[in-house]
């Protein structure tokens, strides 16, 4: 039972993340219908954002609250500065090129960035800043929490909660919604989809990038790569909800994370990275709409 | 055009573009990298334009000396390379690995595994344009299914080149069936998951591939009696590999299955419609592309002596895959060109070890912008 309660609690932390990184798939896909290789990577970027700008302000001299802001909102913007540069320059002047040939350049995208980080940065695993107030551990009947995994949970709901409202009353988001649903009638009705193209690509960079900032906190280094799989993660749970399906994509990413730390802790944890992949595949075949319906592959 | 109007325009097309560049690498990179970044950006964006200029404004089509000289060029390649051409890369590789060091000859004879790889995958990605981004598990199959037998029951390299390819190609197959009714990119990422799910069995199975230590000792092959110790005499076998694959692959592209594979490839719902079973076409070239796949897998094992599953990552798979696009996907001259310079161009740009994958990565993107069809090309139906 404990264990069961603290793998659930486990779960539901990196479940937010993946969410959280899910749904920038899922926004792009929605638009678009790229599969955004790319995007594990911005996530990367996102936790290496966090890192420099708290190690250029001395994480020290801050509070532990406003580290953790700064961290998390320079996170952020570093990733939605590369995610709108990436569309502009690889995206944009494929818009009717043929899906292999932009799936072919995500891929790229995705390498380039990987090593542009590694050159930057280097090859080496990277220490990410510790925040005390992080790291204080309540234990209640043998369960441990750390004051990370509240913060990570909470935050990505905050967030979630945040975008949910944007889309569904602001005229900007509707306009976003719309854009999903029929992006020709969109253009008829005077909405300019090339804006609104770069807008979701900035918006879900930007969720990605605090994705990455949180993560770093939580297992305390980062490296070039690891956008790789996150990313593979975070697609499978956008699938799990229905591609194109925001909602499904935040409600996926919980389920993927409980499916991973149930099944690392009953069945194999060798096997953990394995059941992301299996749990896609299994999907594609047998419902590829996902939980939530509402796409159409 | 008035000044102002002329001024923002190249303001917002030479100046903001590596000026923005220059902000966003700046906390990545540095200060001296990224200001090397957004001068090499400048640079691209002034020949990018200079070369645009040169075309008539809004014309659609090339200039009609530029037709010409390519026909003329198009012409002499069709007479000359098409007849002689094979005939004179093969009579180099015979006589080049004689005059090389063992370490060129060995770069040489992984190029022949890779063109193997790439011409396999080509008959997926090339002939009818399903894209899969596993590939390399049919490698690794292969190569594992060689490595493990010969550790349990001493297996010898013939038989284990035929198993090794009949096991990847029943793996395909047990894959195909359910994947294929996919739509593209969908296809692609449960490909993708299928390759990362080899790959973590590899890893995982320590009873039977002993994990991430991998299988050592395994033996180089022998040839009617004779024993293939030396780099040369191994490289000779892959090229025989390779030639005896060109040459199916080449009768497999002119035969009937091969004209359905083309005509899927330009329309898949017209080639239904003409009662053309894409279902089994499609799982046919899966397999095919898995057989060749495994089999070269057996070659990797007994030139390496050594397995682990390190070799067979996505990353494999995604360099396999830019040898096709590279070179040209369909073709399969291009492809061979294609992976031969991927190979060597690394081997020659040692200096830039760390930009490898950076330039590697960018002539994928600039690739697709500028020329999706590839340096060679395959040719639309109707043009040839």
């Amino acid at each position: 039972m404990r264990i069961l309660v603290q793998q659930i609690i486990n779960g539901l932390t990196i479940g937010s993340v993946y969410a959280l990184i899910a749904l920038g798939y899922t926004m792009v896909y929605g638009i678009i219908e790229l599969i955004n290789f790319a995007h594990g990577d911005i996530y990367m970027i996102g936790a290496y954002g966090g890192l420099i700008a708290l190690t250029l302000l001395g994480a020290a001299h801050l509070s532990g609250m406003g580290a953790l802001i700064t961290g998390v909102v320079a996170g952020m913007l570093l990733s939605a500065a590369y995610g709108f540069t990436v569309e502009k320059l690889a995206y944009r002047p494929l818009r009717n090129a043929s899906r292999l040939s932009l799936l072919i350049t995500a891929l790229g995208v995705s390498i380039f960035l990987e090593n542009f980080v590694m050159i930057g940065q280097g090859a080496a695993d990277r220490t990410y800043v510790s925040l005390s107030m992080l790291n204080s551990n309540f234990v209640i009947d043998g369960v441990s929490i750390t004051a990370n995994q509240i913060v990570i949970f909470i935050a990505a709901v905050a967030i979630m909660l945040g975008l949910d409202l944007f889309i569904n009353r602001t005229m900007t988001g509707r306009a976003m919604k719309a854009a999903s649903q029929d992006s020709v009638t969109v253009q008829l009705m005077g909405i300019d989809t090339d804006r609104i193209i770069s807008l979701t690509f900035i918006i879900g960079s930007a969720l990605a990038g605090a994705a990455g900032v949180l993560v770093g906190f939580y297992y305390g280094v980062v490296t070039f790569y690891i956008g790789y799989l996150a990313g593979i993660k975070a697609f499978t749970a956008a699938v799990l909800g229905g591609i194109g399906n925001i909602r499904g994509a935040m409600v996926g990413g919980l389920v993927l994370g409980l499916l991973e730390s149930l099944g690392a802790a009953y069945i194999s944890s060798d096997y953990k990275d394995a059941f992301a992949f299996i749990v896609l595949i299994l999907l594609l075949l047998i419902k590829p709409s996902g939980l939530f319906g509402n796409s159409r592959p | 055009m008035s000044a102002g109007v002329k001024a923002m325009a190249v303001l917002k097309s030479y100046v903001i573009p590596p000026l923005w560049m220059l902000v966003i690498a700046m906390p990545v990179m540095g200060i001296t990298k990224s200001i090397a970044s957004a001068g090499l950006l400048l640079a691209g964006l002034i020949l990018y334009g200079m070369l645009k200029k040169k075309k008539p404004a809004g014309a659609v089509r090339r200039s009609r000396y530029v037709d010409m000289l390519r026909k003329h060029i198009d012409g002499l390649l069709q007479r000359h390379l098409r007849r002689y051409g094979p005939a004179l890369v093969l009579a180099v590789f015979i006589i080049l690995p004689l005059f090389m060091n063992s370490y060129a000859v060995d770069v040489l004879t992984s190029a022949l595994l890779y063109t193997m790889l790439a011409l396999g995958l080509n008959l997926l990605v090339g002939n009818v344009g399903l894209l899969n981004l596993g590939y390399i598990a049919f490698y690794g199959i292969g190569a594992y299914t060689y490595a493990v037998l010969y550790a349990r029951f001493g297996l010898g390299f013939w038989d284990a080149v035929l198993l090794g390819g009949t096991a990847a190609s029943v793996v395909s197959l047990v894959i195909a069936i359910p994947t294929l009714r996919l739509k593209g990119d969908y296809f692609a990422i449960v490909t993708l998951g299928f390759g990362e799910i080899v790959r973590i069995v590899f890893n995982n199975w320590d009873s039977l591939t002993n994990g991430p230590n991998g299988i050592m000792g395994i033996p180089r092959p022998s040839l009617l009696g004779l024993q293939l110790s030396t780099g040369t005499e191994f490289f000779y076998l892959t090229l025989l590999f390779v030639i005896v694959q060109v040459y199916v692959l080449s009768r497999i592209d002119r035969s009937r299955l091969g004209r359905y594979a083309l005509a899927i490839n330009e329309n898949e719902q017209a080639s239904e419609m003409v009662g053309i079973n894409t279902y089994r076409v499609k799982a046919i070239y899966f397999m095919l592309s898995a057989f060749f796949g495994g089999i070269a897998g057996v070659l990797f094992a007994s030139k390496q002596m050594f397995v682990s599953p390190d070799s067979f990552t996505f990353t494999e798979s995604v360099y396999v895959l830019a040898m096709v696009i590279l070179g040209g996907m369909g073709n399969i001259a291009g492809v061979i060109a294609g992976a031969f310079t991927l190979v060597v161009l690394p081997e020659v740009l040692r200096g830039f070890v760390v930009y490898r994958m950076l330039i590697f990565a960018l002539l994928l993107i600039t690739m697709m912008l500028f020329r999706p069809e590839g340096l060679v090309g395959r040719k639309a139906y109707h043009d040839r």
